[in-house]
């Protein structure tokens, strides 16, 4: 897919394989293909879901784009840096403006730092402010967040899933990001408090003008917060999209049965897609299938999915890219029994 | 409803426990009753007492917990005043249990098959050659493909899905007329979540066994159940049929909860969330225990409701009822 120039965050080409060859004098090497020639391009202000079933590759990319791990192939440019050039002073200073929010609210705070010291942390390390005026940024940035000041003196342990997640926001918030990446923020919370945390996002995004990255396993939340959604299978993008021109008009095979696969909104609703749920599990992705990486559970499948793998191209509708030998069109999916029936 | 439908009576239970910083009460005065091959789902947040309500019909609490008070009938006898001996026929022969995290709730040491064949011996008469070829017809049933193989694996060789998928033929093996399933899904992918609800549905309406889900998703429950329990902070705060739970909410904190709940639908353009967080159980606000959370709580809210059949099967527990608070949403 061509690249936007004046995107903020561009992935080109990028491939992440770890080695996991068992033995020491086997010299045939082996490699998990987490992330496998993926490409996008990133709006300023935009928010991207990323969606996937878990080895689907997404974390990963999401370490990628945060300089946690190191591309074995392609490149990642940020502002208009390609980041994986840097010093790694250079990239120290980078950093700064590309932060991360965690799933495990539980295990991404420190449990011996109070709450004050999470969210100054940063700023200290940046040495961007100190004293009074690192005192009144982290109030502030409390209370931005939904906490209150007088919680500041505590430690994570005292506080509940939700608020936890609210200190890790104002820990990534308080440098004044460009991009954040939110890896499964709201998956470990309940219900009740998911709705808090993604409406706090969302407020936070028009407030700040962020830029956001929400990888999540669950289309509802994705399609709730993104205005874009790129869907993973075993390493690849399969499908990107508007949301709307995405959910209601899916072209892959594997984004029409992840919407089936969703929970249905109302009992009214049950069952009504029985046929078309996915059938059998993910395929390793150390010994992934040749051809159509999702030939294997594809109702649709033929002789060339097993053979060539198909390329991300972009559809009769603008925006909308797809990687599939037979993209599905409105009036196949409207003759069984559409995706517009779980959506009315 | 007849009398001898019923499968499962749980009156009045309450479940305590005892820590260091004093009792917790878990459970509060819950009730409700399951029929035979009835699907019903107890739905509530982390906190709510609902996995602790059912380990309480197990009789599986820690040794710090303890059923205080009320009775769990089935079939006609009450479980509290079993002995530990009978007790025992009862667990995974006539009320099974698959938990939420397959991986630590299997045997890392044995096989599946063995595990699996481990209850049929236990329960039943039959010899080890009749159970091995019952264990791979279970494992068939539950649409694990290669049983024969499966049988001799390790848990850790299997997926997430298949090891859940062990758990149910596990819970099916010594044919229970319950299965209690506390929170099947969670830990699964959406895609292998779809599969082992269809398998759940599947088998309770082939086996007619009884099924109580345990979960904190709305859309589990619109898949599955036939009868909706809604808890809160140790009690039940609203009890009925599936379809009077979506089209006709009673209570402000199920009407809350679905409303808070994403879906695909593009109608829903605002996301409503529920200020505050569930009470802990050691901080239990006297009066009604949504009072903080409430958008319409009033004065008479300091007192505690009552659990009151408004309609015929409809249970609600919350003083604003008879007002009309749906005009208000």
């Amino acid at each position: 897919m061509p690249l936007n120039k004046d995107a903020l965050l561009q992935v080109k080409g990028v491939k992440k394989y770890f080695d996991v060859s068992e033995g020491i004098f086997t010299t045939k090497k082996k490699y998990l293909k987490a992330v496998d020639n993926v490409n996008f391009s990133l709006k300023q202000g935009e928010i991207l879901g990323i969606v996937g079933e878990s080895g689907c590759g997404k974390s990963t990319l999401g370490n990628l784009i945060m300089q946690l791990e190191n591309p074995t192939e392609g490149e990642i440019i940020f502002d208009g840096i390609e980041l994986s050039k840097l010093s790694a002073k250079e990239l120290r200073r980078k950093r700064k403006d590309i932060q991360m929010i965690f799933q495990d609210p539980y295990s991404s705070l420190n449990p011996r730092m109070k709450v004050f010291d999470i969210v100054a942390e940063p700023l200290r390390t940046h040495k961007l402010a100190s004293g009074t005026d690192l005192k009144k940024q982290v109030y502030d940035m409390l209370e931005i967040v939904g906490l209150n000041n007088k919680y500041a003196n505590r430690y994570p342990h005292e506080f509940s899933g939700g608020q936890r997640q609210r200190i890790g926001i104002a820990r990534a918030l308080t440098l004044k990001p460009k991009l954040i990446v939110c890896d499964e923020p709201v998956s470990a919370l309940d219900v009740s408090i998911q709705a808090q945390i993604l409406n706090l996002l969302l407020k936070l995004q028009k407030e700040f003008q962020l830029t956001l990255i929400f990888i999540a396993h669950g289309i509802p939340a994705v399609k709730y917060i993104s205005n874009r959604i790129a869907v993973m299978y075993l390493g690849k993008i399969v499908e990107i999209a508007d949301k709307e021109q995405l959910l209601s008009n899916p072209k892959h095979p594997y984004t029409e049965s992840l919407l089936y696969s969703v929970p249905v909104s109302h009992p009214k609703l049950r069952s009504n897609h029985e046929q078309s749920k996915l059938t059998g599990e993910m395929p390793s992705p150390v010994d992934p299938p040749p051809g159509c990486r999702f030939h294997t559970r594809c109702p649709y499948a033929d002789e060339k999915c097993m053979e060539e793998t198909p390329d991300l191209i972009e559809t009769q509708d603008k925006e909308h890219y797809v990687a599939c030998h037979y993209p599905l069109y409105r009036e196949r999916v409207s003759n069984s029994d559409s995706v517009q029936a779980i959506l009315d | 409803m007849k009398e001898s439908e019923v499968l499962l009576e749980v009156k009045n239970l309450k479940t305590h426990f005892n820590t260091i910083n004093g009792v917790v009460p878990s459970v509060e005065d819950v009730s409700f009753y399951i029929n035979k091959g009835e699907k019903v789902a107890i739905v509530g947040e982390s906190g709510s007492g609902k996995s602790v309500t059912s380990l309480s019909i197990m009789r599986l609490l820690s040794e710090t917990g303890k059923i205080i008070d009320g009775s769990i009938h089935f079939c006609g006898r009450n479980l509290i005043e079993l002995s530990e001996k009978d007790m025992r026929k009862i667990r995974g022969n006539e009320i099974a249990m698959v938990f939420q995290e397959p991986l630590s709730s299997l045997n890392p040491v044995m096989t599946v098959g063995k595990q699996i064949m481990e209850s049929i011996l236990l329960h039943q008469k039959t010899r080890k050659q009749n159970a091995k070829q019952q264990v791979i017809d279970l494992l068939n049933k539950v649409g694990i493909p290669r049983p024969e193989k499966v049988f001799s694996s390790y848990p850790h060789l299997l997926s997430g899905g298949m090891r859940q998928r062990v758990m149910i033929a596990m819970a099916l093996s010594c044919q229970p007329k319950l299965i209690i399933a506390d929170e099947p899904t969670t830990a699964l992918d959406v895609t292998i979540q779809a599969q082992i609800l269809s398998i759940l549905k599947e088998l309770s309406e082939q086996e007619e066994v009884a099924i109580l889900l345990i979960t904190h998703d709305l859309g589990v429950v619109a898949e599955v159940a036939d009868r909706v329990i809604v808890m809160y902070a140790g009690q039940v705060v609203e009890q009925a049929e599936i379809f009077s739970i979506f089209d006709y909410p009673k209570h402000p904190y199920t009407k809350a909860l679905l409303n808070s709940t994403p879906k695909l639908d593009f109608s829903q353009t605002e996301l409503l969330s529920i200020e505050g967080t569930v009470p802990s159980p050691m901080e239990i606000p006297t009066g009604c225990r949504f009072y903080d959370r409430c958008d319409f709580s009033s004065e008479i809210c300091k007192q505690s409701p009552e659990l009151k059949e408004i309609t015929d099967g409809h249970q609600v527990r919350c003083w604003l009822v008879e007002e009309a608070i749906d005009n208000r949403i």
